[in-house]
């Protein structure tokens, strides 16, 4: 399958979903050390989110065969989950836009802010799962597995996480060795993941069978280069958070963002390219 | 009671001509690449030279397929914009108006139905030639069978004048999408989920 618009459109509202709640919870963590709010870099995430969510939103468009009938996407939210992703991707964009907006009103109630800030957020992982479970298709194996939703949240959280890490370069490093840790413990998860999963599909039909050899066999360098690139941000990660210097190396945090976004890459180009259906 | 209407394949006697196949495409004025109804050759086995003789253990059978408009149509499930449905004859259909062409429906149908058409922008497929039906004529594809392998009518009437089966290999297990098909196996006939049979002319179909 050569789905390249779905794999930057899945991607690009992942890792935006994952910028918006990393940013929350970055805000938690300041709170909950009494340290300043971590407003000013969220007012610089918030736009990153932005533009992610709306060229993902347009990429989409790109997939589709009558673009023109896209409002009749939402028709069927009572049985298919592709209609019910429709939906809440749109709130989850809306959601994030009226937030931004409400930011930059400083006079505005906080409470409103922050209600439109948690809907925002669980549209945004509803988002996520409903695009899940539009892959998991009883008649797809390969996807039908709970691989495919652990995967999709690892990337949003790794991504987002790591984005919002960048933008907070200037935070002490104490505020940041938390957060580093539990990317570490994500992209060690993401490593067992990516092995287990073979081992969940395998000895499950024909189909099964196919998909593993196009992952192994026909694309053996693809699926081995992304474990390589995931642990070598194990090593890029691991040294600043042993060595107390997160913050001295922000260029290193860069970096695992950019190898981990290569690593993501190659995961979801795999994703679509093992797709093999029982039947004909 | 209400209709399902379904097809009967006698797979026992398919040559493997595709005249079904032609004339479906030549009916719906099909585009190249889009085929509602496709003939799969099954081709399983091979030849050994045991004591200076050659034998061999070969299967071999062709199997007709088209929608099955199924009871359980995963395509309906999927289909975001509810252009898909089955109406009160048991057909699964496609609203053109509503149709995104975003293909969820084709990744989801384990019988290879929904087909993609490039020139309109939408998913199509077998709609039972309804119009024909209307007038009371038969569907195209049972019409033009020389070997006379395809009937059709109500799935509860079928079953009770030819009984069958309603899987074999290449299809998947029935119990995904329950399909409204009955299929009289080829002696060589194998099950759904053997692993050594093959589809040998994929380029077909």
């Amino acid at each position: 399958m050569h789905e390249w618009s779905l794999i930057v459109f899945t991607l690009l509202t992942q890792i935006a979903v994952g910028v918006f709640i990393a940013g929350g919870m970055m805000e938690w963590r300041m709170k909950s050390l009494n340290r300043e709010s971590a407003s000013t870099s969220q007012k610089q995430t918030l736009p990153v989110v932005i533009v992610l969510a709306v060229v993902a939103l347009i990429t989409s468009f790109l997939h589709l065969g009558s673009p023109g009938n896209a409002l009749h996407a939402l028709n069927n939210i009572a049985s298919s989950w592709l209609s019910r992703e429709i939906l809440f991707v749109s709130l989850f964009t809306g959601g994030v836009i009226v937030f931004f907006l409400l930011t930059l009103w400083t006079t505005g109630s906080a409470t409103f802010r922050k209600i439109v800030a948690y809907i925002t957020a669980i549209a945004g992982l509803l988002a996520i799962f409903s695009m899940a479970k539009v892959y998991m298709l009883e008649t797809v194996p390969v996807w039908n597995t709970v691989f495919t939703p652990l995967q999709f949240f690892f990337t949003s959280f790794l991504l987002g996480g790591l984005v919002v890490l960048v933008y907070n370069k200037n935070f002490e490093e104490t505020t940041v060795r938390l957060p580093m840790k539990v990317l570490l413990v994500l992209v060690l998860a993401s490593i067992v993941l990516w092995v287990a999963n073979t081992y969940l599909v395998s000895g499950q039909g024909i189909a099964a069978g196919t998909s593993l050899e196009v992952l192994l066999v026909n694309n053996g360098w693809l699926y081995y280069g992304r474990l390589v690139l995931m642990a070598l941000a194990v090593v890029l990660m691991v040294y600043p958070i042993i060595k107390r210097s997160i913050q001295e190396y922000p260029g290193l945090i860069i970096t695992c963002f950019a190898l981990l976004l290569i690593a993501e890459i190659i995961g979801r180009y795999l994703f679509y390219a093992s797709y093999v259906r029982v039947g004909v | 009671m209400k209709k399902q209407y379904a097809f009967y394949i006698d797979t026992s006697r398919c040559s493997g001509c595709k005249t079904c196949q032609v004339a479906c495409k030549d009916k719906n004025n099909l585009d190249i690449g889009v085929l509602w109804r496709r003939v799969y050759e099954v081709s399983r086995g091979s030849w050994t030279k045991q004591n200076g003789v050659w034998k061999n253990n070969i299967k071999a059978y062709n199997v007709s397929l088209s929608c099955n408009h199924c009871e359980k149509p995963v395509c309906v499930e999927v289909c975001p914009t509810g252009a898909m449905k089955k109406n009160k004859n048991g057909i699964v259909t496609i609203d053109e108006k509503k149709c995104i062409g975003c293909n969820y429906c084709a990744w989801a149908c384990p019988y290879g139905a929904p087909q993609y058409d490039e020139a309109k922008g939408i998913m199509t497929k077998c709609d039972f030639c309804e119009d024909y039906l209307e007038e009371g004529k038969n569907p195209s594809c049972v019409d033009s069978c020389p070997m006379r392998v395809i009937d059709f009518g109500d799935l509860k009437e079928l079953k009770k004048k030819y009984g069958g089966a309603e899987q074999l290999y290449p299809l998947p297990e029935a119990h995904h999408t329950k399909p409204a098909i009955l299929i009289k196996p080829h002696k060589d006939a194998v099950d759904s989920g053997d692993s050594l049979a093959q589809i040998v002319n994929e380029e077909e179909v």
